[in-house]
């Protein structure tokens, strides 16, 4: 393998990495701020390539510590030993699908849009990333990591396959207790942390099948099988849990624009059965995989380590396979380098969301009437909020008056409730709004009173926002059997009184 | 592939180095992209920036009829500064809100006829505040200043002896404005209108009470409706009392989007990092917002007990209720208003008033020190200070949830300077004396 090929690579990484930096949105802008604004998405503004440097710093920290034991440190640490063409364009691929997954679209799509996205980002993270990049270290590069005997020891233990069972399940399942799930979106220091558990986790799941370090070595293929099969159930039984919810157990996405349509609890249908199906699926092919060593070499010697076998395997393939990734990761890095120069823009723009100026109709929505005679409210003007409560049953409208309340105003909120169904308006019923600052874990300092007004009208007085940023409103709606709970976000703009 | 490779040299020079260099710059871009604000201001900080310009107007006060008239404004200018108006004739208001400081007085905790346990807040920018007094126990500044002058700790006076006061040295002032006065010999009965009487809701024992509680109905309601105009003129006054452009507003106030990061003139180099800090990553802004530097609210911060405060200052939530109930709030027969929307919604049950104080307007704070409700820091570095460490436990309550630890390498030195371009020439001269 030669030196200019890890250079190259290295290199290229490096510049495309650079390249994506300069679209990077505003530095300064604080951690909320910034979410802030993406917040304020109209759903298109999942296409922003988000750029964060504690990904950046770690996925060129890792590729800078790979390429120098490939080079500088090579004689020093391998000896005689071979080094695997293969095995590097494997890592230099899980770091640029490490990148993919963690920054880029996917990062605000699945951060703060879509369970099925993040859903997406974790299986890619475990069950793609994971063995990549377990599988491209080849065994002398990992050999001075085990040659202290505690390391080696814990190592060890945590390897076998019972207990990789549970600390990789145990700490899947952790993560999707709703508490939790929901803290780590809203928490952004949890979200990290979780990733970090789930890709070290990860690595640990995949040490029994694929890990290359005689002193911590695999089972035999007989467990490795028992192995596959545990874990793809555990992963099925929890991806099977989730996507037969009949409610949304993940209630951080109720806050969150909706994105392609999906209502939040078919995006969670969705990310159980991605869980369920492709997780599934891979597994199988994990298990194949084994299967395939058992045929052509029987049960290893214990205690072997296996290389020779698994690159036999490859190599009657290798020459064209060989080839095609090479030719595949330098397309890739072109490719995303084009795409990116046009996406970065996006970030420059303020939030949107000012009320248009059409004005004073809610007004004419107070006057009140009779429920027989269904007042005349003006819907002519747009609602400053809308949308279908969570359960599907009701579409709300929401004005304010006035339409652009500014910072510490005292405004009304008109809300007119409609059955989505039949597009009847609903009447009689019990209907509360609110406005909370959830990343804030705050609400207003004014107690709203509400009235129905008609027509499937219903006026909350006495709103006021303190401060500028992302506020939901909650709307719930109760009338006999019909309930239902839109929560919207209002990105209020900072001009005040 | 496989085939072992002979031994090979390790990396030559150029290579080597080559890979030092990338490694270094990329490293040192990443710390570029965390390094704040140094880039040109962007659209979304400029809006906010200009936001906070001193662009306003003075609000009208409707529950006070005589809150804009210049003869009223002229006969609370005389009361404001005069000290007969206390028990031990030391005491005007003038003496905890002194002109020559701002309208405080540069102590920790304001002093009357003895020490009270809260700071004299400015009176410059409160007209715009829809509850006054650190724990906003009052929502007009009308009603506000009836409280310092009953507080035994600080003026020691009570109603029946302002009504005399006003009877005997500015009766003509006061009938040009409102009802007349009664008689000086009305006034000279003391078995009608004691030396000092005034109702003490929670101390029935105390002298002033018991004097207050043998007067006649008729008799009260006269002093009572005295002691609320008495109120009135002297907002009148207040509201000359106004914050003026200072040094940031001309810098903030036309404010682009793409504005250079430094070489202003208004403002310095250092001031403009503060500024961006402080509405950027420190996030100030998201409680000192507005062109007064306040949302008007009121917040836990955490702050510790003093050495030597006996008892827990519950804050808002005390306040709130208070305010509800207060003899001379919006919507009474003394208010000149019965459109009470700040009241009527306000929900004194809002768990995070525990402990919670006003949001200080920001304007002027340089001359303002010390700072929080008690003067717990002395200097604004030990109010940034304060902010990025956050110490310790709110001593009730929890400090506010929207508080998070300033970042350690926010330029604290950047934020004072900053601070310090809020300051704005003092309110007309002709205000600031008698």
């Amino acid at each position: 393998m030669s030196k200019k090929l890890a250079i190259a690579a290295f290199s290229g990484l490096g510049a495309f990495l650079v390249a994506a930096s300069s679209f990077a949105h505003p530095s300064g802008a604080n951690q909320l701020r910034s979410r802030a604004q993406y917040l304020v998405a109209t759903s298109e503004d999942w296409l922003f390539w988000d750029w964060h440097p504690t990904i950046v710093f770690g996925i060129l920290a890792m590729t800078a510590l790979y390429t120098l034991t490939i080079t500088r440190w090579r004689n020093a640490l391998a000896g005689t030993e071979a080094l695997s063409k293969y095995r590097v364009q494997a890592f230099y691929l899980s770091m640029v699908i490490e990148w993919l997954l963690l920054d880029g679209p996917m990062h605000h799509l699945s951060d703060e849009l879509l369970f099925s996205a993040h859903m997406f980002q974790h299986l890619g993270l475990q069950l793609a990333w994971a063995p990549l990049f377990l599988w491209s270290w080849h065994p002398w590069q990992l050999r001075p990591l085990v040659r202290n005997k505690w390391v080696r020891k814990v190592a060890y233990r945590l390897t076998r396959p019972v207990t990789a069972f549970f600390v990789y399940n145990g700490m899947t399942v952790f993560w999707h207790i709703p508490p939790m799930y929901n803290l780590a979106l809203e928490v952004h220091g949890y979200h990290i942390a979780e990733h970090l558990l789930f890709m070290s986790t990860a690595c640990i799941f995949w040490w029994p099948l694929i890990g290359c370090l005689k002193e911590v070595p695999r089972p035999g293929y007989g467990q490795q099988i028992f192995y596959v099969f545990a874990n793809m159930f555990a992963m099925k039984i929890l991806g099977i849990g989730i996507s037969l919810q009949d409610d949304v157990i993940y209630t951080y996405y109720l806050t969150v624009p909706r994105v392609w349509g999906l209502t939040a609890i078919a995006d969670q249908q969705v990310g159980g059965l991605l869980m369920w199906l492709p997780g599934g699926l891979l597994l199988w092919g994990g298990l194949g995989y084994v299967f395939v060593q058992l045929a052509q070499r029987g049960t290893p010697k214990r205690g072997s380590s296996g290389i020779a076998e698994v690159d036999k395997i490859l190599k009657e393939r290798k020459s064209k396979a060989a080839t095609v990734a090479s030719v595949a990761t330098s397309v890739t890095l072109v490719t995303l380098l084009v795409v990116t120069a046009g996406c970065g823009k996006k970030a420059e723009t303020p939030p949107i969301a000012i009320a248009p100026a059409s004005a004073t109709a809610p007004e004419s929505a107070t006057a009140p009437a009779t429920a027989a005679a269904p007042v005349r409210v003006a819907e002519s003007s747009k609602p400053q909020l809308s949308g279908n409560g969570g359960g599907g049953k009701l579409h709300f409208d929401l004005r304010f008056s006035p339409p652009a309340p500014k910072v510490g105003e005292l405004f009304q909120v008109v809300t007119i409730a409609r059955q989505v169904t039949s597009s009847e308006p609903l009447l009689g019923a019990q209907l509360e709004v609110d406005a909370t600052m959830p990343h804030h874990g705050h609400g207003m300092m004014t107690d709203p009173k509400h009235a129905e007004i008609g027509g499937g009208a219903y006026s909350s007085k006495g709103f006021k926002l303190h401060m500028h940023g992302s506020w939901t409103f909650v709307v719930k709606a109760k009338s006999g059997d019909v309930t239902d709970e839109l929560r919207v976000k209002w990105e209020q703009p900072p001009e005040s009184l | 592939m496989i085939s072992p490779t002979p031994t090979h040299r390790p990396l030559q020079g150029a290579h080597a180095r080559l890979i030092v260099v990338a490694i270094v710059t990329l490293t040192l871009l990443v710390g570029c992209t965390k390094a704040p604000d140094s880039g040109p201001i962007s659209a979304a900080e400029a809006r906010l920036i200009r936001s906070l310009c001193l662009n306003v107007t003075l609000p009208p006060s409707p529950g006070n009829r005589v809150a804009d008239d210049a003869n009223a404004a002229k006969l609370g200018r005389a009361l404001f500064f005069d000290k007969r108006l206390s028990a031990n004739g030391q005491v005007a208001c003038s003496t905890c809100h002194d002109p020559a400081k701002y309208f405080t007085d540069g102590r920790a905790t304001a002093k009357g006829i003895a020490d009270t346990p809260r700071g004299a807040p400015s009176i410059v920018g409160s007209q715009w505040l829809p509850f006054v007094f650190w724990d906003g126990r009052k929502d007009s500044l009308w009603s506000q200043a009836l409280g310092p002058i009953e507080a035994d700790v600080e003026h020691g006076f009570s109603r029946v002896a302002v009504a005399r006061h006003l009877a005997t040295h500015h009766r003509a002032a006061y009938e040009a404005l409102f009802e007349p006065l009664p008689t000086a010999s009305d006034f000279a009965d003391f078995t009608r209108f004691p030396r000092q009487a005034r109702p003490v809701d929670d101390e029935s024992r105390h002298a002033h009470n018991v004097e207050w509680n043998k007067m006649s109905t008729a008799d009260q309601a006269t002093v009572n409706t005295i002691f609320a105009n008495f109120g009135k003129v002297l907002e009148a006054y207040e509201r000359k009392l106004l914050p003026r452009k200072a040094p940031f507003d001309r810098f903030a106030c036309d404010l682009q989007s793409g504005a250079a990061a430094t070489g202003h003139k208004s403002l310095s180099d250092t001031a403009v990092a503060g500024l961006r800090a402080f509405v950027g990553g420190a996030g100030c802004v998201n409680c000192h917002n507005g062109p007064l530097l306040t949302d008007k609210g009121f917040h836990n911060l955490g702050l510790p007990k003093k050495p030597g405060q006996s008892g827990v200052d519950v804050g808002r939530t005390m306040g709130a209720g208070r305010v509800k109930i207060d003899p001379f709030r919006c919507g009474t027969a003394f208010s000149d208003s019965q459109d009470c929307e700040e009241l009527k919604f306000l929900n004194p049950r809002f768990e995070d008033f525990v402990g919670a104080f006003k949001t200080p307007s920001l304007r002027n704070v340089a001359q303002t020190a010390p700072y929080m409700h008690a003067g717990h820091l002395k200097t604004l570095k030990d109010v940034v200070k304060h902010y990025k460490e956050l110490p310790g436990k709110a001593e009730i309550g929890h400090r506010d949830l929207v508080l998070k630890q300033v970042d350690a390498d926010v330029d604290t030195d950047a934020l004072v300077a900053f601070l310090q371009t809020l300051t704005g020439p003092p309110p007309e001269e002709q205000w600031r004396k008698p």
